[in-house]
């Protein structure tokens, strides 16, 4: 699956390590984008084309770990290989932990490189259409009225139009006006897909993260 | 022989021969007056002696006046030089006392020689017989002359100036001294009381008598003389005391392993102590010359050595040296050499004298000391290596991944139909130049590592510095600390082993880094400053951010095998303290006014040599 679309993102201190590991990558036929540290990359625009990175543990300032967590918490699941100098085990089991594909060891053999590049890749690829219809979903959310959106909350949680019009003090048929515009406006064929989609965005269960 | 003629002269006899004696005493130390008065008093006495024969045996009263009158000349010798001796063997005496006496005995000379017929007859009317000791012997009769009171009267004086000084004598707390004032203070008292007694009773014409002064003097001789000899007998016992000790001196020097030189130096001849001699292997009897000498010196010692002895020689300082002597069939052999040059009245250097130390041993203990300092040095050295040795590793990982990564991309880029031979040429290139990167890292490494040979060679600082920051570079990321390094430029160079000097500068960095590992990774900075401290030294300062150190702990850092570090050996500090040290420079520590602390250290400049 070599295809110049795929884009790897590549982050080291080292700027031979950056230089020899970024022709290694694309003479296997990947499209390359290099960063020399953590802070270079995170200022560059996030990527919508299918695509990975490779990044380097120990660096100063802000290390592939701390990178890592700051992509969970700005919800970018993109797929990290590691690669380190000196592969400390609790290191390792962190980044494992957090998400991460692989954790290779220094110096990196092509064939192990490659096939973690190849994972990686592959499972961008799956998450890929789901973020796609997730993100439409979410932008869809958007445009919901502050009552639309409160009538949405009420039905996941699995509430009758007569109970959602009496826990907001209204009458049933303006209900169901709500309720069909929310569902038009989300573009949702059920109300089953609704609430799974909900369910993703964590929207109806107490300790699930609001949309922004 | 008649008995007479046998006592005057024995007594003459006596006299002349102390005065010999004694004369020749003062010959040899010219500056015994005692013995050279003592000589002129006996050489008077053994002349009045021999007038006083003269007299007995006259043959006329003409004869008789004129053996008087010139018997004036060794009285007046005797009374001179007897206060001349009282005044410098006891040391005491009024002065214008023995002048008065002096000067009235040279008083009654002119009279004497001025009278009709001498100082002691006004008129002589004829030559009595007189039985003295079995035979018959004459004595003048004649009319007293006034003067002869003169005679008297000085006698008299002599006796208050002798007692006057055998008093002051008594009184002095030196051994020996009462037994001295009364030995001879006596003597000479009691003799000059019977001549005062018996010429008066002659004199006054109440007996007749031969003069026989010679014969009371010749016991005062001998009592002065037994004194006098003491001092004699004392000087034999002082010389063989003094051989004796110059004997202990020499064993003692031998047994210290020391050999006593000395070098006259006009004459340029060398003395050494015999037995040093033995010891040190220097030829036996030969004379030597300082040249001679010079030739044992070791060839590299020669030089500084004739230096520092000239220096001394013009007076600036003791001559002070360590150097080595070869002589024919011995070891080489380290010795400590002293002196000391005299000088004489318008200082010009008279001769040099002083000991050479055999300390081969001591030179040994220190080259071992040396070796096992530099054991230690090492093992420190390594246990800081140790320490980074996860960073060394991943700092060698570096190339290592460049190298494996370009070479495996250019065998793909083979592979391709189209090959782009820029490229590869590219990575090529690349791949040379990581080599050589890890192989700087590993050169590095080693030569810390190395336990060699300290070359103290003209050192450019900065490199050092920044060497030890790249060595580090993986650590420090690791630790999250920044350094930050300020090198004043057109820094001299310094003199130093490279490898200490690092060595020292990775110490303070580790402990800089140590200090601050609990604070924010902001807060995590390191400067290094290098500067010109002044013409002769480079300073460089370590600037930490961290705890700073307590101020009771101040000198105890310095101190072998404390430490702050869970596992520390404690010898970081101290090591790099006396590394400097050797340099020539210091190392010490102070907390900033802010926060941390600085560790500061100095290093000689290398002095261009002038051209």
């Amino acid at each position: 699956m070599t295809d110049l679309e795929h884009q790897v993102y590549l982050v080291d201190d080292d700027p031979a390590v950056l230089k020899a590991l970024g022709r290694l990558l694309r003479s296997a036929g990947y499209g390359v984008t290099s960063f020399a540290s953590a802070k270079e990359f995170m200022r560059a625009p996030l990527p919508e084309a299918p695509c990975c990175l490779v990044l380097d543990v120990t660096m100063p300032e802000i290390s592939g770990l701390e990178l890592q967590q700051w992509l969970l918490r700005v919800d970018n699941p993109l797929p990290i290989v590691f690669v380190t100098g000196n592969g400390e085990i609790p290191t390792s089991v962190t980044a494992m932990k957090s998400g991460a594909v692989d954790f290779l060891t220094k110096p990196v053999n092509e064939d192990d490189l490659l096939q973690a590049v190849e994972a990686a890749l592959r499972r961008d690829q799956e998450t890929r259409p789901v973020r796609r219809k997730m993100k439409a979903f979410e932008d869809r959310l958007a445009t919901l009225t502050p009552r639309e959106r409160e009538v949405l909350e009420h039905v996941v949680s699995g509430q009758l139009n007569k109970q959602i019009a009496g826990a907001l003090g209204t009458v049933e048929q303006t209900i169901k006006h709500h309720r069909g515009k929310l569902m038009e406006k989300t573009g949702v064929q059920s109300l089953a897909e609704l609430v799974l989609l909900c369910a993703r965005a964590g929207i109806g269960s107490g300790n699930a993260r609001r949309p922004p | 022989m008649s008995g007479v003629t046998v006592t005057w002269l024995s007594a003459a006899v006596v006299s002349w021969t102390l005065g010999a004696i004694h004369g020749a005493a003062w010959l040899q130390s010219r500056k015994a007056w005692p013995n050279l008065y003592f000589a002129l008093t006996a050489f008077s006495v053994a002349a009045m002696g021999l007038f006083e024969l003269a007299m007995m045996r006259a043959q006329s009263l003409a004869q008789i006046a004129e053996l008087i009158r010139w018997a004036q000349l060794p009285l007046f010798t005797f009374m001179a030089s007897l206060i001349g001796f009282i005044h410098f063997f006891f040391r005491a005496g009024r002065p214008w006392l023995a002048l008065t006496i002096i000067g009235l005995r040279a008083f009654s000379l002119v009279v004497d020689w001025r009278a009709p017929v001498n100082v002691m007859f006004q008129m002589m009317t004829k030559l009595l017989p007189v039985r003295v000791m079995g035979e018959t012997v004459v004595v003048p009769v004649g009319v007293p002359n006034p003067w002869a009171m003169l005679n008297a009267v000085t006698i008299l004086l002599t006796l208050i100036f002798t007692v006057d000084a055998a008093v002051v004598v008594w009184r002095r707390r030196e051994p020996g001294a009462q037994r001295r004032a009364l030995i001879v203070g006596g003597s000479i008292v009691l003799c000059l009381l019977l001549a005062l007694a018996h010429a008066s009773l002659v004199n006054f014409g109440i007996i007749h008598a031969p003069c026989c002064n010679s014969l009371f003097f010749c016991f005062v001789l001998i009592a002065m003389g037994f004194e006098l000899s003491r001092d004699v007998i004392g000087s034999a016992r002082i010389a063989k005391e003094l051989h004796d000790n110059l004997e202990s001196m020499d064993l003692a020097a031998s047994a210290a392993r020391q050999v006593l030189w000395r070098w006259e130096i006009p004459e340029d001849y060398v003395w050494f102590s015999p037995s040093g001699r033995r010891l040190f292997g220097f030829p036996e009897g030969m004379p030597m010359t300082r040249e001679g000498v010079a030739e044992w010196v070791h060839a590299e010692d020669r030089e500084a050595t004739r230096r520092k002895m000239l220096r001394a020689q013009l007076g600036g300082e003791d001559f002070q040296a360590e150097l080595r002597m070869l002589l024919p069939d011995r070891p080489v052999r380290w010795v400590a050499a002293y002196g000391k040059v005299d000088f004489d009245a318008v200082h010009r250097p008279l001769r040099m004298r002083g000991v050479f130390v055999d300390i081969t041993e001591r030179k040994a203990m220190e080259m071992q000391l040396a070796e096992q300092r530099m054991e230690l040095t090492h093992l420190t050295r390594v246990t800081m290596l140790s320490e980074l040795s996860g960073s060394l590793a991943h700092e060698l990982n570096q190339p290592l991944t460049a190298i494996l990564s370009n070479a495996q991309a250019a065998q793909r880029f083979l592979g391709k139909d189209a090959v782009d031979l820029g490229e590869v040429r590219e990575i090529l290139k690349d791949i040379v130049q990581e080599d050589q990167r890890a192989g700087e890292i590993i050169r590095r490494m080693r030569s810390m590592l190395k336990k060699g040979e300290v070359q103290m060679v003209a050192r450019d600082l900065g490199a050092k510095i920044n060497d030890v920051i790249a060595m580090m570079h993986s650590d420090l990321v690791g630790r999250n600390t920044t350094v930050v390094t300020r090198l004043a430029p057109d820094l001299p160079l310094v003199s130093g082993d490279r490898v200490q000097l690092q060595q020292v500068v990775l110490n303070l960095i580790i402990n800089g880094c140590d200090s601050m590992s609990t604070n924010p990774p902001e807060e995590r900075q390191l400067l290094i400053q290098a500067e010109l401290e002044s013409e002769e030294e480079v300073r460089v300062s370590v600037v930490d951010r961290g705890t700073g150190i307590d101020s009771n702990l101040m000198e105890r850092i310095f101190q072998p095998f404390y430490t702050t570090k869970a596992n520390g050996l404690g010898l970081g500090l101290p090591l790099s303290q006396s590394i400097i040290a050797a340099h020539g420079g210091r190392l010490w520590a102070e907390n900033n006014p802010g926060q941390g602390a600085t560790f500061h250290f100095t290093l000689r400049v290398v002095k261009p040599e002038p051209v």
